[in-house]
Parts: structure tokens; sequence; C-alpha cells
């Protein structure tokens, strides 16, 4: 078998500034970032964002459909 | 990452990935690295890798971020639309013993985390942190946000624990 290389494995993050140390903007500029980063990876390996929105469970498509799950 | 040597076409890949986890973690340790964790903390053993990891050295920290819910159903359906989008299944019963699990495992093991960071992952767009926890200020800082998970169960036994 072939061994896979480590930095297929690990990934090298971006962080600048331990969320621990951030002031209350810093921490909230870095959450309305992550939340786009992670909406993106999602639609980018073809996978839909779920979350509640208005007291429903919805899934949100890269495609721009947003589908009631249940 | 047992999915990567899953499709490799290993035989063991659960196995093999758990060793080949350990040794990147002891091998970031010795060179001096950070490193974060991406896992689940619905099982003892996934507590294992970051507990190994802090002991290492009596200077490492252990930070926490935690991201939950009061929605069981929610961890369901997003499990579930994974595997109809095309990737892995995790079961049902699987999720709902990890969700049961994760508070009490965290209580458990306490005593070990350093900063801890609860977040709140129900909605979007919104700031979703609810407390944050300092061990050796001793202080728990907390948001207008304020869950179940958290009203409930952590907030009472987290104050208990500074007393």
């Amino acid at each position: 078998m072939i061994e896979i290389p480590e930095e297929q494995l690990m990934r090298k993050g971006t962080m600048t500034k331990s969320p621990f140390k951030m002031t209350f903007e810093e921490e909230k500029e870095w959450q309305v970032q992550k939340q786009l980063e992670a909406r993106a990876y999602l639609f980018s390996i073809g996978q839909p964002l779920v979350y509640k929105k208005d007291g429903v469970m919805i899934a949100e498509y890269a495609d721009g459909r947003i589908v009631p799950v249940r | 990452m047992r999915f990567k040597y899953k499709a490799k076409g290993f035989a063991d890949y659960n196995e093999y990935s758990i060793y080949r986890v350990r040794d990147i973690i002891r091998r970031k340790l010795i060179r001096n690295e950070d490193l974060a964790l991406e896992l689940n903390l619905g099982y003892p053993h996934q507590y294992e890798y970051a507990l190994a990891a802090k002991k290492f050295s009596n200077e490492n920290l252990l930070n926490v971020i935690l991201f939950f819910t009061d929605s069981l159903q929610l961890c369901l359906d997003r499990a579930k639309i994974r595997y109809e989008s095309g990737l892995h299944l995790v079961m049902p019963e699987t999720v709902a013993e990890m969700y049961d699990n994760t508070i009490p495992l965290l209580k458990a093991n306490f005593d070990s985390i350093d900063n801890l960071n609860l977040i709140d992952a129900t909605r979007r767009n919104d700031f979703l942190t609810v407390a944050t926890y300092n061990k050796a200020l001793k202080k728990l800082q907390q948001s207008n946000q304020n869950p179940d998970w958290f009203k409930n169960d952590l907030k009472p036994f987290i104050e208990e624990y500074l007393r």
C-alpha cells in the first residue's frame, strides 16, 4: 500500500489570532468569515448547508435551491 | 481520514487511520508546533487524542471550541442529507449516542480544558458564541445566547466548578 502524504491528511490553518484572545468585534468578524467559508466549502463538495430558519429546518444548495428538510 | 484510507484500499483503514493520527500528532508535539484537531467529542476515545497531546508537556494548553445544539433532529437531518448528497453514512443510532454523550463527556474531561468556547450551531448569520471559559482566570463569560444545553446543564456545572 502506498502511504498518503501528511499534507494530504492535515490542512495548514489560516488563523493569525486565537479566538480566545480576540475582542468581541474580532470574534464576531471571525465567525461571520468562517460561516461564509464553511458555506463555500460545503457547496464546493456538492453538499448543502442545513440549518434552522424561522423555526423550519432547511437545506440550502449551491444552485440557490432552498428545500425544507421535513 | 479513515475514508481516504478506505478509498486507497487499506483493509484495516479504521485501525490504520487511528495509528496515523497518533503518529502525526506525536511528530508535531516533538517539533513543538501548535495543532488543531477537528473531531466529534461524542466518544471517550475522541478525547484521548486531545488529552494525550496535552499530557506530552506540562506547558501544553488544551483549547476546545465546542459546536452544539439543542436539536438532535438537526444532527440527524444533517447526517442524512450528507449521505444523500454523496458522502459517508453515520447511522442515526450513532448520531444520537454521540449527541447524548457530548455534554457528559465534556464535564468528565473539564479539568483538562484550559480554554473553552461554546458555540450554538443551530442557525446561521448570527453571532453564535454562547460562552467562553478560561481556567487560569477562573472566568466564565456569557453572551446573550442562552440555549437549553448551556442554561440548564453546562452553566450550572461550570459555576459550581468555579466555586
